[in-house]
């Protein structure tokens, strides 16, 4: 079990992740809250003896998948004008407005891969073990996202 | 700029709160401490508005396709509560009830207010007819739209609850509603499987706005897609608009709570205003809504079933709005009861 030091750490260093990846689902900052607060207590609570640093940020985000797919989802969920929540924020160019907006406007399964490989820079591999998903559901996924991008993003 | 420069400038700019930071802390040393949570469902009380579906409504000849459509169950199975299985997880997923309205009841409170389009735009073959739309004073309602291609619609997908959605290997990317101000709808297309064919696609888009339209405001339904080009990027990039001004508003009741909440319902939907927001200490979002009536009758939306509210959006200045499934007798309501921000019923009467 983790220090109050340690903990405290964690909490700093990953609280953002966990509430990108919980947005990622929720499109809802009151739902990311609450999801990232119930990570962050089962950190809290867990006997996990974490290797490092990035140890501890993949069980994070494993857990905070897994938090979001087991609440009690409807379809029909309070989501949040996701161009105002742009608008709020120092984006540094419109691009960067409309890549948010498109990203988000995206079904659920395309918009959290697409955060994890773009942003945390992960593998198809290993997000595939993070979501608990084929490596080729990953691809397949993460390929029709780019497709959905294509007006914003350059040929890599 | 690389793609990942790109990705990373913008999501670094997504972030907790430090609020909420303090409050982790402060949860986790408290071990129990907790703010509003969505819950697994738990038993809900049965509803007493057991709804008898399967007769076909028989809506009185002015608006009867519409009517039938917004407000009846345009073919669509009701969905029971369910366990879901996906990508290795398992949740419960809600109930929706349809319901059919009575045909002189929904032309009574809403037959003055509905409006024609009757207008036509198309996109890389596929035609977006607006039909039909109905709208109360506060923005919250439905409109009737067809979308067809005599190849066939080749793209639309089924997301469950009778919500579709476009496929991105097919050209025509989605349809949205925004006002010509710039405001944004939350909402939700429903097919209406009734009158959807092979190469016609019948749907309802419910709608609630993210702020307060002005008067004169008008409303543009957007119709948008792309051609691919060989390197499998868009080559061209087209949008259509439709556009008209509602003039003829659904009025709603306001109904207060003894601590002095108000909301404004109509047949279609209700608005929370939003001192109700300000007041709550960490937000507040219903998960519960009961309009009981004054036979005793109640139309519920609550934990198992709260898929009977097709829309739900937080408005910008805090307010709270929701779209009803079904059409909503405001001359019969005894009181609206949902949970309110301190997790006390809030019971609002007229």
């Amino acid at each position: 079990m983790l220090t109050k030091e340690e903990f405290a750490c964690a909490v700093r260093d990953h609280k953002d992740t966990v509430f990108r990846v919980a947005f990622g689902y929720m499109k809802n900052r009151d739902d990311a809250d609450d999801i990232m607060q119930n990570v962050f207590l089962k950190l809290f609570k867990s006997d996990t003896a974490f290797e490092n640093p990035e140890h501890l940020r993949s069980w994070l985000i494993r857990v905070t998948a897994n938090e979001c797919k087991s609440i009690f989802r409807a379809p029909w969920r309070k989501t949040e004008n996701i161009e105002d929540y742009a608008e709020q924020l120092a984006m540094p160019t419109p691009k960067h407005t409309e890549l948010l907006s498109t990203v988000m406007g995206m079904p659920e399964k395309y918009r959290v891969i697409i955060y994890l490989f773009y942003y945390e820079e992960y593998s198809t591999e290993e997000i595939a073990g993070l979501l608990g998903i084929p490596p080729a559901t990953v691809r397949t996924r993460l390929a029709r996202g780019r497709k959905r991008l294509k007006n914003i993003l350059t040929e890599d | 700029m690389t793609n990942k420069e790109l990705f990373h400038e913008t999501f670094s700019q997504l972030h907790a709160s430090d609020t909420l930071y303090e409050e982790v802390i402060e949860m986790a040393e408290n071990r129990g401490k907790r703010r509003r949570y969505h819950t697994l469902p738990k038993a809900a009380a049965a509803c007493a508005l057991a709804a008898a579906l399967g007769g076909i409504t028989v809506f009185a000849a002015a608006h009867r396709d519409f009517f039938q459509s917004i407000f009846g169950a345009k073919g669509q199975e009701n969905v029971e509560v369910h366990e879901v299985e996906m990508d290795g997880q398992s949740w419960t997923a809600p109930a929706r009830e349809w319901e059919t309205a009575d045909e002189n009841t929904a032309e009574r409170l809403a037959g003055d207010y509905t409006a024609q389009v009757g207008e036509s735009v198309s996109v890389y073959g596929y035609t977006l007819t607006v039909d039909e739309y109905l709208i109360d004073e506060n923005g919250i309602g439905a409109v009737t739209y067809t979308l067809s291609n005599p190849d066939g619609l080749a793209g639309v997908c089924d997301v469950g609850y009778g919500e579709y959605y476009m496929s991105p290997d097919v050209p025509m990317k989605e349809i949205y509603m925004k006002s010509t101000g710039g405001k944004n709808f939350d909402h939700r297309n429903i097919v209406d499987q009734i009158r959807t064919t092979d190469t016609e696609l019948h749907a309802v888009m419910y709608f609630a706005p993210f702020e307060k339209l002005e008067e004169g405001e008008e409303i543009q339904i957007i119709h948008s897609g792309y051609e691919i080009g060989e390197n499998g990027k868009a080559a061209t990039e087209e949008e259509q608009r439709i556009t008209f001004t509602p003039d003829s508003f659904l009025p709603s009741d306001t109904y207060t709570s003894e601590a002095g909440y108000t909301a404004h319902i109509s047949p279609v939907g209700i608005l929370f205003d939003a001192p109700a927001f300000e007041k709550a200490e960490s937000g507040w979002t219903t998960q519960k809504l009961l309009i009981t009536y004054t036979d005793g009758s109640v139309y519920q939306a609550e934990d198992t079933d709260i898929d009977n509210i097709i829309v739900g959006c937080c408005s910008a200045d805090g307010g709270l709005l929701e779209v009803f499934n079904r059409l909503v007798d405001t001359e019969k309501i005894a009181s609206v009861t949902v949970n309110g921000p301190d997790g006390e019923d809030l019971v609002f009467t007229k």
